[in-house]
């Protein structure tokens, strides 16, 4: 178990969770042909798609023309597709990725594996997702190609009461690549309505959460590889159902003169947090985060980012702006750490909360450590309501109160928006995160 | 005919008392303007007409085409058709002036199908650059930028009264220039209204010099000291507002320890 005492769980709710309530998945659960229609216009230019459910990969395609340039979209089949970049990692954690005791029970399991892959304080959900996932789904991308248009991963959910489920996407760019993915998780309310996923997300969307605690477990394990002079961008949206608690990890590594724009929406789930590990390890490398974040009601929101310059002359810009409403909570901490041979490093962090309730809460904690004198740095946190004095200028000039606020906080989630690396997705970002804020929005 | 009447205005802030009984009124198509030095209670003034939150009114009253605004929210009196150009127009991050006027205009149920060429329209004969329209209001705007937008703002939800606080502050002359001829058309009579009101609180007379005052109120220490015709104003331009300095109020009270 994760100790609830330690600086990474500070805030969150991690005592309320026991591995003995939840059962991984342990068959495939039906097909999803029904869904690729739908989702393939979801957003403009879908050039590869895969489609999981409770994890497992059910249906996977490509465009002819990446397929005829070597670029793949495939559950992890060969040893060059296996992720690189999580401690302990080996192709047999791959194989095995039925459950070894076949017991149907989660065990935390540290006293079974060698010492070499005992897990790092924290990391037991990721090493629970290398345990108990199917495997992970692999877009690998040769050297020297870019890839136009967008590649969708899909995590769908049955609803099945007590499941834990493992999504795993990998992202290996080759040097000199490029490619834009969008991964959505959880279906509720986005596309077409009518198919079984709209039902229970929108269902549990309008429903506050129950107090009797969350009905699903999701751990999902995301590994970005950008190798020399690559270029990729990522979008999480994450719209799980309002009881599933979500404790995400996502690895990063950014070669030289490479570039990751690495951006999430946070919006569904009860307890929904992500764990950014990002390293800038090669010289000139360029790693910025994108978050959105809106709770409302119960939700709880949590955010930790790990951010490391590790060569001369890297760049990043960490921009995370939330709103919290209701009872909702928010966490927020940000490490960039600059280490002996990052001189050159520009590093800008930015956490923004709005409070639009008195019963809202909000932490935020950025921090830096800097081993290399030659940088540029900065930092910017803040907590509050919607101004009044931004409220009394639209007021003044005949706007009521109420349509200016839902314009202010239009107008905070815009920036945020704007900055967003994947643009044809925005349009979906904005209506699911409109249907959620408490007002009324003219599409 | 509009008319906007002030009548024996208390107001406090934080507790002070800044505003002592002020008594003054415009009507549609006059120039008024309110000097006074700093501290005099100009920004008050014009902030506790608008009705911003912060200022307590402890007496008198304000009308607005004999409608007791008093007690309205600030929304309240923009849609009745007062409007307050700021001395430092307040950033709204993500809103454009665009968003903000179709929300207005909607709130007020006028068409909002000819908003954006009319926006236009205005921009430019104030010179703003119209890039500006869609970004967030006055982020990153210059002084002379925000004057513009305000002035621009006059000219599309054509209010029927105009409380500008120190509106030529921070402009060049080019711009106060422009501000004051839109703002001098805006006070001409035309078919549709009998012509904008203008209350100009100001500190200086230098925008007197492109927008003529019917009748200069001069504000000391939170009430009208004196008024006058517009030679007033050349009279402060001379000499200060040094003629109607009241000394200092000295507190007598006994220390009871």
């Amino acid at each position: 178990m994760p100790n609830p005492d330690a600086e990474e769980w500070r805030y969150s709710p991690i005592e309320h969770f026991d591995f003995a309530d939840w059962r991984p998945s342990l068959e495939k659960p039906g097909n999803a042909e029904e869904l690729v229609a739908m989702l393939k216009s979801l957003v403009p230019d879908v050039m590869g798609l895969a489609i999981c459910r409770d994890g497992w990969l059910l249906h996977a395609e490509l465009s002819e023309e990446l397929a005829a340039k070597g670029v793949k979209l495939r559950a992890a089949e060969e040893e060059q597709d296996l992720p690189r970049l999580i401690d302990g990692i080996s192709s047999s954690s791959i194989n095995s990725s039925s459950i070894s005791s076949g017991s149907g029970e989660i065990s935390s399991g540290s006293g079974e594996m060698p010492a070499s892959e005992m897990p790092k304080p924290g990391d037991i959900f990721r090493q629970m997702c290398l345990a108990f996932s199917p495997g992970p789904v692999v877009l690998s991308v040769p050297s020297g190609i870019d890839v136009e248009g967008v590649i969708l991963v899909i995590h769908d959910f049955t609803d099945e009461e007590g499941l834990a489920t493992f999504p795993w996407l990998v992202v290996n760019l080759a040097e000199n690549s490029s490619a834009a993915v969008l991964e959505i998780t959880g279906l509720g309310g986005i596309g077409a309505s009518g198919s079984e996923m709209s039902d229970s997300g929108e269902s549990s969307s309008s429903k506050p959460s129950q107090s009797n605690g969350p009905s699903q477990f999701v751990a999902p394990l995301v590994e970005l590889s950008v190798a020399n002079s690559a270029r990729l961008r990522y979008l999480n949206v994450q719209n799980l159902p309002r009881q599933t608690w979500q404790i995400a990890s996502q690895v990063a590594d950014v070669s030289s003169q490479a570039n990751l724009i690495s951006s999430t929406a946070a919006l569904g789930g009860d307890y929904a947090r992500l764990h950014t590990d990002c390293s800038l390890s090669g010289r000139g490398a360029t790693g910025d985060i994108v978050a959105l974040s809106f709770a409302n009601e119960s939700q709880t929101m949590d955010f930790r980012v790990f951010h490391s310059h590790i060569a001369p002359d890297t760049s990043s810009n960490l921009l995370f702006k939330g709103a919290i409403d209701d009872e909702a909570r928010s966490i927020y901490t940000g490490l960039i750490r600059v280490g002996p041979d990052a001189r050159g490093t520009n590093a800008f962090q930015t956490n923004r909360n709005l409070k639009l309730s008195d019963d809202a809460w909000a932490e935020s904690v950025p921090n830096l450590e800097i081993e290399n004198n030659d940088v540029t740095c900065s930092h910017a946190s803040t907590v509050g309501p919607v101004e009044e004095e931004q409220l009394f200028y639209l007021q003044s000039r005949g706007v009521p109160t109420d349509v200016a606020e839902r314009l202010i906080v239009d107008g905070f989630f815009a920036e945020v928006l704007d900055a967003l690396p994947l643009q044809s997705a925005v349009p979906m970002v904005r209506q699911v995160l409109h249907e959620k804020l408490p007002y009324e929005f003219a599409e | 005919m509009t008319e906007l009447i002030v009548e024996d205005l208390w107001a406090s802030s934080n507790g002070k008392e800044v505003l002592r009984g002020v008594s003054l009124e415009v009507s549609s198509g006059q120039v008024h303007a309110v000097m006074g030095p700093n501290g005099s209670g100009k920004s008050t003034l014009a902030h506790v007409l608008m009705g911003r939150p912060g200022y307590e009114v402890t007496g008198g009253a304000v009308f607005l085409d004999g409608l007791d605004i008093t007690a309205l929210s600030p929304f309240e009196r923009a849609q009745a058709g007062l409007f307050l150009g700021m001395q430092y127009p307040i950033e709204v991050p993500g809103v454009s002036l665009e968003a903000m006027l179709t929300a207005s205009f909607e709130a007020s149920g006028r068409d909002v199908k000819e908003l954006p060429s009319t926006l236009l329209h205005e921009a430019i004969s104030v010179g703003l650059d119209v890039a500006l329209l869609k970004r967030s209001l006055n982020d990153d705007f210059s002084g002379g930028e925000r004057k513009r937008s305000e002035a621009i703002q006059i000219g599309m939800l054509q209010p029927k009264v105009a409380v500008l606080d120190e509106v030529d502050s921070g402009l060049d002359v080019d711009a106060l220039r422009v501000i004051s001829r839109r703002l001098e058309a805006a006070t001409q009579p035309s078919d549709k209204s009998e012509g904008l009101a203008v209350l100009a609180i100001t500190h200086y007379t230098k925008l007197f010099a492109e927008l003529e005052p019917d009748r200069v109120y001069v504000l000391m220490k939170g009430k009208i000291a004196a008024f006058g015709g517009k030679e007033l104003a050349h009279q402060i331009e001379a000499h200060g507002f040094d003629p109607w300095e009241v000394p200092e109020e000295v507190e007598v009270g006994i220390r009871l320890d």
